[in-house]
């Protein structure tokens, strides 16, 4: 509360003007975490928990889908081209900590983690199809020359599936290289307040961005190959 | 038989007819050129040929063959295309050139073989050969794109408006080498142009497309040029 009041002291005094804006999303923020911390208290206890755990993985599937469709308003069928990226990258890293016994098939351990891997799959799917849309408006000549030369709609389209992996594994790649330097990531943050290890927290911590990471190339790579079947007839024709 | 057909073709783009009813036969060796009003569809009719876009109605053959009865990529192998604007993919004048071969997995030797033919049939020194291509001028440029498009030994050139972006130096330079090679090569050239003189300087036949519908003259005296532009 102290913390709240000096933020809206200051927005008072220097005539800011965002108190009002913070307080009521402070609460509204407050409201929704708590309704979650109930919905997972429950989720937790209950004898059939796997039930409501795929349930909750199906919603954020869809959800993370949607969000990450509306970036990408240029290119058809962006919503199963996200859906189908996520999944598949999602899955992948999570069934692969599944098996390695990386991940604990308990809800406690099941619902974070595969927050963050949907979370993540989700910024990268919107960054890639953002991108390639950019790059197609951007290149559409070249690409056309291309396809003129005998390029296939997979060559044609190579050095701008590139650059569109690569915009959206940066923002990854470059928080990787910051671990531990900036700040204490939240995984490890929290596990170093329940009383974990640092080393142990530390181990976990890297896990998780690499866990990140490898949902991420799988996802980018895989929405790439998808636009492109949104973007290019079977003869090899850019869509009008 | 002609190298290239079109009965009746019809095409809309944004909700608008483009090409109404389009029939046009053109021959071996010969030189088609065709002009228009900006913004007739003489660009969408030379895309028609080569299938970077699709008609909607009526019939596009290439040596007989329905146009979607080809492979599209070994058509647009066999029918070449230059755009208006100088598109240079990034490396060198050689990257650039050996572009289609490449995709093709010819064998290294015979890639530099066609490489070094095409440069020179498009007028430009072997000196080019490892220069930058986005560093060379607009002309040097489109001659790049020229021998880019002659690498695949294509039958048939779709030259669409390949000189209007030059300067007058420069089109004039690209104009001849494109007479040159086309004349050399036996090739079939469709040249669309909005320059009434260099129409006349190179067509053996002019095609006006005009309110979607293409009008073959026998000689530049029966064109109304005031008319189309």
């Amino acid at each position: 509360m102290v913390l709240v009041l000096i933020l809206v002291l200051i927005s008072y005094l220097k005539k800011i003007g965002i108190g009002k804006e913070f307080v009521l999303a402070l609460i509204r923020g407050f409201i929704q975490i708590m309704l979650l911390a109930l919905v997972l208290e429950y989720i937790f206890a209950a004898p059939d928990w796997y039930i409501y755990v795929l349930l909750l993985l199906f919603v954020m599937a869809v959800m993370a889908a949607h969000t990450s469709s509306r970036r990408a308003k240029h290119i058809r069928n962006g919503f199963n081209i996200s859906l189908q990226s996520i999944l598949a990258g999602t899955s992948v890293s999570l069934i692969t900590l599944a098996i390695t016994g990386m991940m604990p098939m308990r809800p406690e351990f099941i619902i974070p983690l595969s927050g963050m891997a949907f979370g993540n799959s989700m910024k990268i799917c919107s960054l890639t199809l953002d991108r390639v849309s950019a790059e197609i408006k951007a290149n559409r000549l070249k690409i056309e020359a291309a396809l003129a030369l005998g390029a296939n709609s997979s060559e044609a389209m190579a050095p701008y599936s590139i650059h569109s992996v690569r915009a959206a594994m940066i923002p990854t790649i470059d928080t990787m290289k910051t671990l531990g330097v900036i700040t204490i990531p939240g995984v490890m943050a929290g596990m170093l307040m329940g009383g974990v290890s640092p080393v142990l927290a530390a181990e976990y911590q890297v896990l998780i961005f690499i866990m990140m990471a490898t949902t991420g190339i799988i996802t980018t790579v895989y929405a790439v190959s998808l636009a492109r079947k949104s973007i290019f007839t079977p003869a090899h024709q850019l869509m009008e | 038989m002609a190298i290239i057909e079109m009965r009746n073709v019809r095409k809309m783009l944004g909700g608008r007819p483009i090409l109404n009813g389009v029939n046009l036969s053109v021959n071996k060796g010969e030189k088609l050129v065709l002009v228009g009003p900006s913004g007739s569809g003489k660009s969408t009719l030379v895309r028609c040929i080569n299938r970077l876009i699709d008609v909607d109605s009526g019939e596009v053959l290439f040596n007989g063959i329905p146009v979607n009865k080809i492979n599209p990529i070994e058509l647009r192998r066999k029918v070449g295309m230059v755009f208006q604007l100088q598109i240079i993919f990034p490396g060198t004048v050689r990257d650039n050139v050996s572009y289609g071969l490449r995709l093709m997995k010819l064998p290294e030797e015979e890639i530099k073989r066609k490489v070094r033919n095409c440069i020179k049939d498009a007028g430009l020194s072997p000196d080019f050969m490892d220069k930058d291509a986005s560093k060379l001028s607009g002309g040097e440029q489109q001659r790049v794109a020229i021998a880019r498009a002659l690498a695949l030994d294509p039958e048939v050139l779709l030259l669409d408006e390949p000189t209007s972006a030059l300067d007058p130096k420069a089109a004039s330079v690209v104009e001849k080498t494109i007479e040159s090679l086309v004349n050399r090569r036996t090739l079939t050239a469709i040249w669309v142009t909005h320059r009434r003189e260099q129409a006349i300087r190179v067509a053996d036949r002019i095609a006006i497309l005009s309110g979607g519908v293409l009008n073959v003259a026998d000689s530049p005296e029966e064109i109304d040029w005031e008319g189309i532009y």
